[in-house]
């Protein structure tokens, strides 16, 4: 597994479009749910990449395909037509164990709702996915993860004793713990308040910048969808913007300008 | 409201399956119960019936002396008496009838038919006075006998074959002329022959004497006043003859002669009983999970207006709605049930007279109504939960189920558990003055103890699944220890599955317990007590053999001692207790008495009114050595005998030991009970045993056992009835496993996005498959170790209250009840499991 030391730190200015490269990528990808009359198409042909230290916000109202698109690129949804790549490996060819496996070393998770267990203790739940994989725990590396997420001292407490920012630190300690190449967020402000949001938004930044982390990160925030390198709009289960360097404004213009 | 309780039923369809298969499961077992028993009642009661069927009034022989240990034949009357009855005005028709036991023997020289149901030998009916019919070919005349056409079938005899008759007499063979079957009775597991009356009266050794006459009044004269008649007339008799109607006659007979039908009711009720204390825990279980699982909703509601008495409406309204479709599912369940059990009792040789099933208001509605209530009051608990819910709950994040013990709680499990340990104790230990007392301060006192010890085991739980999970932690890593969190996550939820298993277990960890005790007690005892190599008896107990086989025995080479010993129950002081009629020259030399006061010198000294006696009894009718005490015999001859000396011995001679010949005129009988056989020195052992199976290889009734087959034979007789009981065990833990398939189930659902998450982060299918059995088998071994040390528990109670009694613990078998409700973890988690694995990711992320 490669050290973090290994990964470059700086954004490399590849191509977008190219895929070979990139760290999780989606080509063409539809994804329909039922069939007959009631089929309902979540997404209409979507192609996105991310790189080394990419940090992208998915945008776009409710409906819009924004989370299934994530579901399929992080390998928990299969599309219906097209293809999704981690690390250049096509998903459609793996089988659920691969897939599983893929997951567990190179892709990291924050959801809106946290989602820690509620039997383990902060630090256990940030072990949690070495610990599934079999690897050896280093109570440093955990240590670490709790101190960059500013929880030091609260490795042992349960969640139920954490505050919900604090909580959500937590989870994104997690993601970050089997040093994945890229992290899915999923709303990982939405139920937090704007100090919070901050810190977590902060962890992000950083997992991008100092180590070169690509992040994808669902979100209806515009302060949110700011702190990131570059915001993709989708509606109605396509792409209809994907730019670069907004401000909380621009996004905020952009949104308007799509419902 | 309540149309919303409804919907919420069909809305969660799975949840309300589970809860109904809880209420389902405990339905069927009480119901299965009520119809087993009372369709064997009513099997039993329409033998006895249909025995005496046609007849108005039955004349008998009167037991002076009877004891529910130990069945005594009535003894016979005088055949003239039957003229004279015929005599007696309003008599329409009367016969004197020979009613004995004979085994049939089939082509191999076997012994056929199951121990336990009765061998008949009988002698041919008069018509129209009992239910015996006679099905195919004619009733029987010298040298011929008819059998029981269910005997005949199992045997694949027709009329025409010939086949063996064992009495006290050798098996002799006779020709088959009919088939016979008791009005409206099938197959019972009893075997019936018939004889002509002279040939009946010489094999069952009654010279001109008949066991029952059955009278048939003429019309207009009531049985009743029939009866009157017959006792007005003063008929002599050498015993004391009992007049009755037939009715009376049939319910006494059925009283007496199956005592053990009580017995056996009492402990199928008892076993129902078990199924509904287990079925109650799951009802409990599951409607207090679902409600927790709604809280949320509930709250919601409240937020939105309801009341709080609409809240706790709606859930009592849901488990009414469940509780009565499922308890008739149940009562469904538990007829097929029921069939089921008559025929596992059947094919384990409890043979029950095959007679309708009992379907009745009186079999059903009691599970309907257990069924129902156990429901409503398992949902008043949650309810009242529901509707203390504060609105603001439904703006948390999860709330299922946490609650924390209360300190009031631990205080009432605590009191709870004194007094039924109080309960308990005095009922083994102390004197509570009945058996019945005694039976109901254990029964209230075993209920009491594991209600109090489910209700305290929640506090147990954590301790437990640290225990227990640590090997597991040790060997399947992450997903092991996630389960076993899991496991202690709610321990009152966890407590309450496996209390539902630790019922039945300690139940079967008893019986296990205390047959080796027994067992080993009896065996300890016969080391002890008999010097002898071989014992013969009887195969059916204590049923006496002819005089002659001892005779026969000791004129075997390498016989150096044959012991005789005639016994029979009779009135000693106030009590019944057993006569031994014994050789004191040769008793000695082949039995060994713990002797209390005397020696064998008293015995080999003893006079012809003297008696020896256990000590125990001896000191219970209040007797010391030198004092005299009067006897009756069943026949009612008296007698009375001087105490000369005491001893230990409650396994085999409980009872009093007086010289044999004295005992035979005392009690009119030439026939032996048992035989206690010591070989000559350096006599091969198996060479002398050999030898004597030959010698009465005619006697197919007759059983030679050595010193070691008889200790075998004591243990595999434990084993048995362990095996028995864990038999109907079996559908208590079937039942609870049932449970803990529920609580699972309920839990992964719950868990459903902890699940999700598991498997986004990594989790492969195998870990969580891992997980949600680890959760199964914790649950499952805590049900056992709680059972095991309450089965221990009880074994040793009550074996400290027997005297004597040595406890050991079989501990192969409790490791492999162990090692049962390892595997029943690992096949409940199955199902559970299954749904876990397949969770979609996505969806389980999303799921509320």
């Amino acid at each position: 597994m490669s050290a973090i030391a290994s990964i470059p730190t700086a954004t490399s200015p590849t191509s977008w479009a190219d895929d070979s490269v990139a760290i999780a990528a989606a080509r063409d990808v539809t994804r329909r749910h039922g069939g007959g009359d009631a089929a309902v198409d979540a997404l209409r042909g979507v192609s996105l990449a991310l790189h080394e230290g990419d940090f992208v916000a998915v945008m776009g109202p409710s409906g819009s395909g924004k989370s299934t698109l994530m579901h399929i690129m992080a390998g928990l949804d299969r599309p219906t037509s097209g293809s999704a790549s981690i690390d250049g490996i096509a998903l459609e060819g793996l089988r659920e164990r691969e897939l599983t496996k893929l997951r567990r070393d190179r892709v990291g998770f924050v959801f809106q709702a946290y989602n820690l267990l509620p039997t383990l203790s902060a630090a256990e739940n940030i072990a949690l996915p070495l610990r599934l994989a079999g690897r050896d725990v280093d109570g440093d590396w955990i240590a670490e993860l709790l101190d960059t997420v500013g929880l030091a001292d609260r490795a042992k407490h349960r969640p139920s004793e954490l505050s919900g920012g604090q909580q959500q630190r937590v989870a994104v300690a997690r993601a970050l713990a089997t040093r994945p190449a890229i992290v899915f967020a999923d709303e990982p402000t939405g139920n937090l308040d704007s100090r919070a949001s901050t810190d977590v938004l902060a962890l992000l930044r950083s997992a991008a910048d100092d180590r070169g982390q690509a992040i994808a990160m669902v979100t209806h925030d515009a302060v949110a969808a700011a702190t990131a390198d570059r915001v993709v709009f989708l509606a109605d289960g396509a792409v209809v913007a994907d730019e670069p360097h907004l401000s909380a404004g621009e996004i905020l213009d952009r949104m308007k300008e799509l419902t | 409201m309540n149309r919303l309780a409804l919907r919420g039923i069909a809305s969660r369809k799975l949840r309300t399956v589970l809860t109904a298969l809880a209420i389902v499961f405990g339905t069927a077992m009480v119901c299965a119960t009520l119809v087993l028993t009372s369709t064997a009642q009513r099997g039993f009661e329409s033998w006895f019936t249909q025995a005496d069927r046609g007849s108005d009034v039955i004349v008998s022989g009167k037991l002076a002396v009877r004891s529910a240990d130990r069945d005594t034949s009535t003894p016979a009357v005088p055949a003239g008496l039957v003229g004279q009855i015929r005599a007696i005005p309003g008599v329409a028709a009367v016969g004197g009838e020979v009613e004995g036991t004979a085994t049939l023997i089939d082509s191999k020289g076997k012994a056929i038919g199951v121990d336990g149901p009765p061998k008949l030998g009988l002698s041919v009916p008069t018509p129209g006075l009992t239910g015996l019919r006679l099905v195919s070919g004619r009733w029987p005349h010298a040298g011929e006998v008819a059998i029981d056409r269910f005997t005949a079938s199992d045997q694949k005899v027709v009329v025409g074959d010939s086949i063996g008759v064992s009495t006290n007499h050798p098996t002799k063979r006779y020709r088959i002329v009919g088939l016979v079957k008791l009005a409206g009775v099938g197959a019972s597991g009893a075997t019936i022959s018939v004889f002509d009356l002279r040939t009946a009266q010489a094999v069952l050794d009654r010279p001109d004497e008949v066991d029952t006459i059955r009278v048939q009044a003429e019309r207009g004269v009531s049985p009743a006043e029939l009866a009157r008649r017959i006792d007005a007339a003063r008929l002599q008799a050498p015993v004391t003859l009992r007049v009755e109607t037939a009715k009376a006659h049939s319910e006494r007979t059925m009283h007496e002669q199956l005592g053990f039908i009580d017995i056996f009711r009492y402990i199928l009720l008892a076993f129902g009983g078990v199924a509904l204390l287990v079925g109650a825990f799951i009802i409990y279980n599951t409607f207090a999970i679902t409600v927790a699982q709604r809280v949320r909703e509930l709250a919601l509601l409240r937020c939105l207006g309801a009341t709080r008495r609409q809240a706790l409406v709606s859930v009592l309204a849901e488990g009414l709605a469940i509780g009565a479709v499922a308890s008739l599912i149940g009562t469904g369940a538990g007829i097929a049930l029921g069939a089921g059990l008559i025929a596992l009792f059947n094919a384990m040789g409890l043979t029950i007279p095959a007679v309708p099933m009992a379907l009745t208001a009186a079999t059903l509605v009691p599970g309907l109504v257990v069924g129902i209530g156990v429901t409503l009051l398992a949902a008043l608990v949650p309810a009242a939960r529901a509707g203390r819910v504060a609105p603001a709950v439904s703006l948390r994040e999860s709330v299922a189920g946490r609650s924390r013990p209360r300190r009031r709680s631990l205080v009432a499990g605590l009191g709870a558990l004194a007094l039924a340990l109080t309960a308990l104790s005095f009922g083994t230990l102390g004197d509570p003055g009945s058996i019945g007392a005694r039976l109901l301060l254990i029964a209230l006192g075993t209920v009491g103890l594991f209600g109090s010890i489910a209700a305290l085991a929640s506090r147990l739980v954590p301790v437990l699944v640290t225990v227990l999970a640590w090997p597991i932690r040790r060997v399947s890593g992450v997903s092991g220890s996630l389960g076993a969190d899991n496991a202690s996550r709610l321990p009152a939820r966890t407590a309450a599955t496996a209390a539902a298993l630790m019922i039945g277990v300690a139940l079967a960890s008893f019986m296990a317990i205390f047959a080796n005790v027994m067992a080993g007690t009896q065996s300890q005892q016969l080391d002890k007590s008999v010097r002898a190599d071989y014992v013969v008896t009887s195969t059916t107990d204590y049923q006496p053999f002819d005089g002659s086989i001892a005779r026969r025995i000791a004129a075997v080479p390498g016989v150096a001692v044959v012991a005789r010993d005639a016994d029979e129950i009779s009135r000693a002081g106030n009590g019944a207790h057993v006569a031994f009629g014994v050789d004191p020259a040769t008793f000695a030399r082949a039995y060994n008495l713990d002797w209390r006061q005397g020696s064998d010198a008293t015995l080999a000294g003893l006079g012809p009114k003297d008696a020896v006696m256990e000590e125990t009894i001896a000191r219970s009718e209040g007797l010391k050595v030198g004092d005299r005490f009067p006897v009756e015999t069943p026949a009612g001859r008296h007698a009375t005998l001087t105490l000369r000396g005491t001893y230990r011995d409650e396994a085999f001679a409980a009872g009093y030991l007086m010289r044999l010949p004295e005992w035979r005129s005392l009690f009119g009988k030439s026939t032996d009970t048992t035989l206690l056989v010591v070989r000559k020195p350096g006599a091969s052992l198996d060479g002398v045993e050999a030898a004597i199976r030959s010698s009465v290889s005619g006697w197919a009734g007759l059983k030679v056992q050595s010193h070691a087959e008889l200790r075998a034979y004591y243990e595999s007789d434990a084993q048995d009835v362990t095996s028995m009981f864990d038999a109907m065990l079996a559908l208590s833990v079937i039942i609870s496993i049932f449970g803990v398939v529920n609580t699972l189930a309920l839990s992964v659902l719950e868990r459903t996005r902890e699940i999700g998450l598991l498997r986004a982060v990594g989790a492969s299918r195998r870990q969580v498959r891992r997980m949600v059995r680890t959760e199964g088998i914790l649950t499952t071994l805590i049900g056992a170790t709680l059972g095991l040390a309450l089965g221990v528990f009880l074994a040793g109670l009550t074996t400290a209250a027997i005297e004597g009694a040595q406890f050991s613990v079989p501990y192969g078998q409790l490791l492999v009840m162990a090692l049962v409700a390892y595997v029943l973890g690992v096949i409940a988690a199955v199902a559970p499991a299954r749904r876990a694995t397949k969770l979609n990711v996505v969806d389980a992320l999303a799921f509320e």
